[in-house]
């Protein structure tokens, strides 16, 4: 009944405002009928027809008054007014074009940024998976405590440990495993298909447990029986890329390094497994190890059971597994770890947290800066237009109505604004994500520009409209209260100038990007001139992916071996070896060694790094040898076997003493003999020093993807592209079947900067929006100022007054905001840089050389555009000004 | 009663549900009714009754239709609608039990 009485009124007052010209008509007709009906009514009374009709009228009492009654009864005043202000407000807009492109364009600039950084910010590090109930899922960590100190190590759990947690239900409900395949080589038959995504094997309920529904085909059912022939499953992307999105695609074969497997089915378009920013290629289903065969670790995934907390599921899934261990390892004790899944798991997360934080707080900085200035803007003309808002007041506008439409007047700019930026925002993500993908080429996001981030969005513009719009209408009214219409005349020093506030935190929070984005541009410059360690000019490196062809040892060694005496015979080529990956990648070996008499503080300090590499590798890398030889064919084959350590190792393990020719023991008392001692280098990444590194021969554990490291003569004068070619073309003839990427070593160390570079750039574009509209927002509100007081000025030129004297007096107020906005902004840079301190390299975050060149820039630039209205005051003609008043 | 006083305003609107919840009606023909059951006594001015009339199709209590009156006029019929029935009864209620207070009081005076 509510409900029926709502929609009938709500269809009256949505009629009132689209059909106003008919509800008129109608209003006049109704009273028309009823005045001809009366005025029949007396003349069969007896009345003449135009004494009749006057009566009629009489008796209706003001026509007009109460055909206003019926009108104020539809109540769309409020509504009304609103549009009028709106058409107001565009009418402005359009009188001064400058200021309204100045105003749209840095709100849409402020929330389009905003937009943009938060869509991508959100897909990777906030939104819920797009599975079921992601809140009851729980990842487990499996984490061994070495020694005493923090040094955690995790490791994958035993596939074993899976079949027994899906047996028992004590603490997960449903539970699911997978893990992710090693290089996968896949073809159709007849071409290798690129992948980026890689294969995952999962658990046979992986997409039933997660209630993933298939977009083509079908996907792995939890009771599927063996298969005639192995099954896959595509993700959407890779369908898409690879087989044009061709719903036929279904029931063709595929090769998954070698083996012959049928194509099931493909996976939603917004479904990308349990790591986000990660979209594996194809899925296919664990093989359960065979007894006997090493244990294979899987990554295991539970819904939990209702009531039971995350540490009472660690103790009792670490009770669970160490009861569970098949044998005892060496390995320390494992604790279960359980960790929350519903944002999904982190790779990615830990790549680009921070940077995306940091750019997040960085483009909301970036917004306060866009609003201020459209603020400062609005208040100027709130100044100019003191007068139209006084004589309004005076002729009975009331305060609260002329608070509206001033604040109208901002919001319908913010809306301008917003509606561009988040326009700009969908082909700014693209332009992000491409940037993001230039660090890391696997990244798979689904941006949609959905609920959440229009909500976003929408919070954006509510902010601005609260600063851009809301403060100066108020401001504006509150200067224009009193007798402003008098105080036309009075000097202007007892006018207020409103927007001082607005400059100062414009100039306050400009000096912080500015000053941040000096900070991050330091950082990246001290990382490209940093010494690595090894020379990586003229070098390339190609991996080789020999998985492809299933050889056996000695068929393996030959290929490397092979390849290898290829490589270095080529001409040009100064040194050519191989190593299980190449420097500056994320991948990493760890093992522990011991030499005889040396007793660790620590367990951790027996932790080194090992590289496995051939002969020529020193040479190869350039790594400065300290003491003793590079490695030799001879050196693959020796016993004891050859290791090679850095200065680092050394120090540790034999203090002063010269480890030439010492022997070091490695797991199960493998004895190593050193061969060099090397230079300390940074081989993970260009900020991690102080690394204990081992070399030992590649051939102590055969790899199927290793990566050869090729340097070349820098006399040739070739190309280091062109190099790189002729190595590529000589792999590809020892053995065609065999596929190989390479790259010069230069370019990836690049990428490896590219998180750094990425700041860099972007942090730069947010600065210099930042200065761009703080120039603007002085530039305009100097100019109002100026405007304001052109009386003044005549009669002080006229009275004598020197022009510089006139500049001076113009600037000093602006000049004044300037220095305590840098003061603030100055204060404020000093606090919130220590968050940015682990993105920082090279420099303290409170860099005092920094801030003061930020500091130098920005008054510079705010002088400039402080310059230009002056200068213009100076010239006022007092004959004119004088006059104009 | 050339403006009806608050009482009467509310009085007004309870005597137009009235006759609407008879039959739909015109403007016209709401005021000419009004006089007939009143026995005259209540005189609403022509005028007022629209604004009244507005208010009601505002609220929803009642909705409007362009129909032909008898001698063939396009006019605005004003009819009842559901909430606005319940909302007759409703006030009538009220109004019941009001009078019957305020005749009480009134007899108390008299005695």
């Amino acid at each position: 009944m509510m409900l029926e009485r709502w929609w009938l009124i709500a269809r009256l007052r949505l009629r009132s405002l689209l059909r106003p010209k008919q509800i008129e008509e109608e209003l006049r007709d109704e009273i028309r009928f009823h005045l001809d009906e009366r005025t029949r009514d007396l003349q069969t009374r007896g009345m003449a027809e135009d004494v009749a009709a006057n009566a009629a009228r009489r008796a209706f009492g003001g026509l007009d008054q109460r055909t206003e009654e019926c009108r104020d009864a539809r109540q769309i005043g409020p509504i009304e007014d609103l549009g009028k202000d709106v058409r107001h407000a565009l009418r402005l807009m359009r009188r001064s074009p400058a200021v309204t492109a100045v105003a749209v364009l840095s709100l849409a600039l402020g929330i389009g940024a905003n937009t943009a950084i938060f869509t991508v910010f959100d897909a990777l590090l906030l939104k819920p998976l797009p599975v079921d109930r992601p809140d009851t899922l729980r990842t487990t960590e499996p984490i061994a405590r070495i020694g005493a100190g923090a040094a955690k190590k995790s490791f994958s759990l035993p596939y074993e440990f899976f079949q027994a947690l899906q047996r028992d239900d004590s603490v997960f409900s449903e539970v699911l495993a997978f893990t992710i395949g090693n290089e996968p080589v896949l073809s159709d038959g007849t071409r290798v298909l690129p992948t980026t995504g890689g294969v995952l094997f999962v658990s046979a309920n992986y997409f039933s447990m997660l209630k993933v529904q298939p977009q083509a085909g079908r996907l792995f059912r939890p009771h599927d029986g063996p298969q005639s022939q192995q099954a896959v499953v595509l993700g959407d992307r890779y369908w898409r890329e690879q087989f044009a999105a061709d719903p036929n695609a279904v029931g063709r074969s595929i090769h998954v390094n070698g083996t012959l497997a049928t194509i099931i089915g493909v996976t939603p378009s917004e479904f990308f497994g349990l790591t986000v920013g990660r979209a594996p290629d194809v899925y296919m289903p664990i093989v359960p190890p065979s007894p006997g065969a090493p244990a294979s670790g899987v990554q295991i995934v539970g819904r939990v059971q209702p009531g039971v907390t995350d540490p009472e599921a660690r103790d009792r899934l670490t009770a669970f597994l160490q009861s569970h261990q098949p044998v005892a390892t060496n390995r320390p004790a494992l604790t279960v770890e359980v960790l929350p899944l519903e944002t999904g798991l982190s790779t990615t997360r830990a790549l680009f947290g921070k940077p995306l934080s940091a750019l997040m707080a960085m483009v909301v900085l970036l917004l306060v800066v866009a609003c201020t200035n459209v603020a400062t803007i609005l208040l100027a003309r709130g100044a100019a237009r003191r007068v139209e808002i006084s004589i309004r007041s005076a002729i009975g506008a009331g305060r609260m109505r002329l608070f509206r439409q001033l604040t109208t007047e901002g919001a319908v700019l913010v809306v301008c604004g917003g509606a561009l930026g988040i326009v700009l925002a969908r082909w700014t993500v693209d332009v992000l994500l491409r940037l993001l993908q230039l660090v890391d080429a696997s990244l798979a996001v689904t941006t949609v520009l959905d609920a959440r981030v229009l909500l976003f969005s929408a919070l954006a513009c509510g902010v601005a409209v609260l600063v851009a719009a809301v403060a100066p209408a108020s401001h504006a009214l509150r200067a224009s209260s009193g007798a402003v219409l008098r105080e036309r005349s009075e000097p202007s020093h007892s006018l207020r100038r409103p927007g001082g506030a607005f400059v100062v935190i414009q100039v306050a929070v400009s000096l912080m990007l500015v000053a941040a984005s000096g900070l991050l541009a330091r950082t990246l410059y001290s990382l490209v001139t940093i010494d690595a360690g090894f020379n990586p000019n003229r070098v390339a490196v190609v991996s080789v992916a020999t998985g492809a062809r299933g050889y056996e040892r000695e068929r393996l060694v030959q290929y490397y071996e092979d390849l290898s005496v290829r490589l270095r015979a080529m001409p040009g080529v100064e040194a050519a070896s191989l190593s299980q990956f190449s420097v500056l990648t994320t991948a990493r070996t760890t093992g522990t060694i011991n030499v005889p008499g040396f007793a660790p503080a620590t367990d951790d300090d027996r932790w080194v790094q090992v590289y496995q590499v051939g002969a020529q590798f020193l040479r190869a890398l350039a790594i400065p040898i300290v003491k003793g030889h590079d490695f030799t064919d001879a050196d693959l084959t020796s016993t004891p076997t050859a290791i090679a350590i850095n200065t680092m190792v050394a120090r540790r393990f034999f203090g002063d003493e010269n480890p030439i020719g010492r022997s070091i023991f490695g797991d199960a008392r493998h004895e190593y003999r050193v061969i060099a001692v090397v230079a300390d280098g940074r081989y993970n990444t260009l900020r991690e020093a102080n690394v204990p590194i081992i070399f030992v021969p590649y051939t102590e554990r055969l790899r199927e993807r290793m990566t050869y490291t090729v340097r070349f003569s820098s006399t040739t004068g070739e190309s280091e592209t062109a190099a790189l070619q002729r190595v590529l073309a000589e792999v590809r003839t020892l053995d065609p079947l065999v596929p190989a990427y390479g790259e010069r070593l230069q370019a990836l160390i690049d990428r490896s900067l590219g998180q750094e570079r990425l700041l860099v750039v972007i942090a730069g574009w947010f600065a210099a929006a930042a200065l761009l509209l703080l120039a603007l927002g002085l530039y305009g509100v100097i100019g109002f100022w100026v405007t304001a007081r052109t009386g003044e000025i005549g009669v002080r030129l006229a009275l004598g007054a020197r022009r510089s004297q006139v500049i001076w007096d113009v600037l000093r107020r602006p000049a004044a905001l300037v220095l305590l906005g840098v003061t603030l902004g100055g204060v404020m840079t000093l606090a919130g840089a220590r968050l940015a301190g682990s993105l920082l390299f090279g420099l303290s975050p409170q860099d005092p050389v920094t801030l003061a060149t930020a500091t130098t820039f920005l008054v510079a630039v705010a002088g400039l555009a402080a310059i230009v209205p002056a200068r213009r005051a100076s010239r006022v003609d007092p004959v004119v000004a004088l006059r104009c008043d | 009663v050339s403006k009806p006083s608050d009482l009467v305003q509310g009085t007004l609107d309870l005597l137009i549900l009235k006759i609407l919840a008879l039959e739909p009606l015109n403007g016209f023909a709401i005021g000419q009714r009004l006089r007939q059951v009143s026995d005259e006594v209540l005189q609403v001015s022509d005028g007022s009754l629209y604004p009244a009339l507005h208010k009601l199709e505002q609220q929803g209590w009642i909705t409007a239709e362009w129909k032909l009156t008898d001698n063939n006029r396009r006019a605005k019929f004003y009819s009842l609608t559901r909430p606005g029935r319940r909302h007759l009864d409703h006030e009538s209620a009220n109004w019941e039990r009001l009078s019957t207070a305020i005749t009480a009081l009134v007899k108390l005076k008299e005695a």
